[in-house]
């Protein structure tokens, strides 16, 4: 189970929750809430709107909404995001665009 | 949509696989083949193939092109190809398609109808709101709208 990967391809839209313990790539359109305990990737065809908590996150597509990370969040070059970031380690590349909160919990 | 990536993903382009520890809720439409090995609660709606494999579940209403089932589904399918029930399938619902296969093994109980696909009536009842027992749900439901 541990290389195991779910590729939500560009024409899938899901409204609704999703929740996995595997690698998870979005291509597509997501509404909703996803729960991941593994690595998100918001490729560059994927639009999610969705309250996401999860370990890793990367976007490089379009992400509106709030993300809760235990490890890390990386908005690639050509990814955008608004929301908000709760995560101990945010990378935002340059040329990200970025717009919302961030904490890492410093003090 | 711009540049493929460069996450290995590209032999998935037309077909997403959802794999066994992924739980999907609420609504799905897809246009390319899917093949699921977790679990969806959500209604399923394809232009293409859906293949439920062993490990697959999935407890709602399903509109496809074609489905084979190796898995589980509690809910009722519509099909404008095909549906197949693999001899490790099983199915509890109505099934609505042109060519219905059930093969040897195959556990199913619900209702057939190899004739109306096109009648306008679909499968969308609210099966999905009692996974406990659907096929009650299922039955009622699908007989008053057409009742011949």
């Amino acid at each position: 189970m541990a290389d195991e990967k779910t590729v939500l391809g560009p024409t899938l839209e899901i409204e609704g929750e999703i929740e996995g313990d595997e690698d998870l790539v979005i291509q597509g359109k997501i509404q909703g809430k996803i729960l991941s305990k593994k690595d998100l990737t918001v490729d560059s065809s994927g639009k999610v709107e969705a309250t996401i908590t999860t370990k890793n996150l990367a976007v490089s597509g379009m992400l509106v909404g709030n993300v809760v990370a235990s490890e890390r969040v990386e908005v690639r070059k050509e990814g955008k995001m608004i929301g908000d970031i709760k995560a101990p380690r945010v990378i935002i590349a340059d040329g990200a665009k970025f717009k919302g909160n961030i904490e890492m919990g410093v003090d | 949509m711009a540049e493929k990536k460069d996450s290995g993903a590209e032999g998935a382009a037309t077909t997403t696989a959802i794999g066994p520890t992924i739980v999907i809720r609420g609504k799905l439409k897809s246009d390319e083949d899917l093949i699921v090995k977790g679990r969806i609660d959500a209604e399923i709606q394809s232009s293409k193939a859906l293949l439920i494999e062993n490990s697959g579940v999935v407890k709602a209403n399903v509109r496809v092109k074609s489905a084979r089932i190796s898995g589980v589904v509690v809910g009722n399918i519509s099909a404008e190809d095909k549906v197949e029930i693999a001899s490790d399938g099983r199915v509890v619902g109505d099934l609505l398609s042109p060519r219905i296969v059930i093969s040897d093994g195959a556990a199913f109980r619900g209702r057939i109808d190899m004739q109306s696909f096109d009648d306008g009536r679909d499968a969308a009842r609210p099966a999905q709101a009692q996974p406990a027992k659907p096929a009650a749900a299922a039955e009622p439901a699908a007989v008053a709208p057409k009742q011949i």
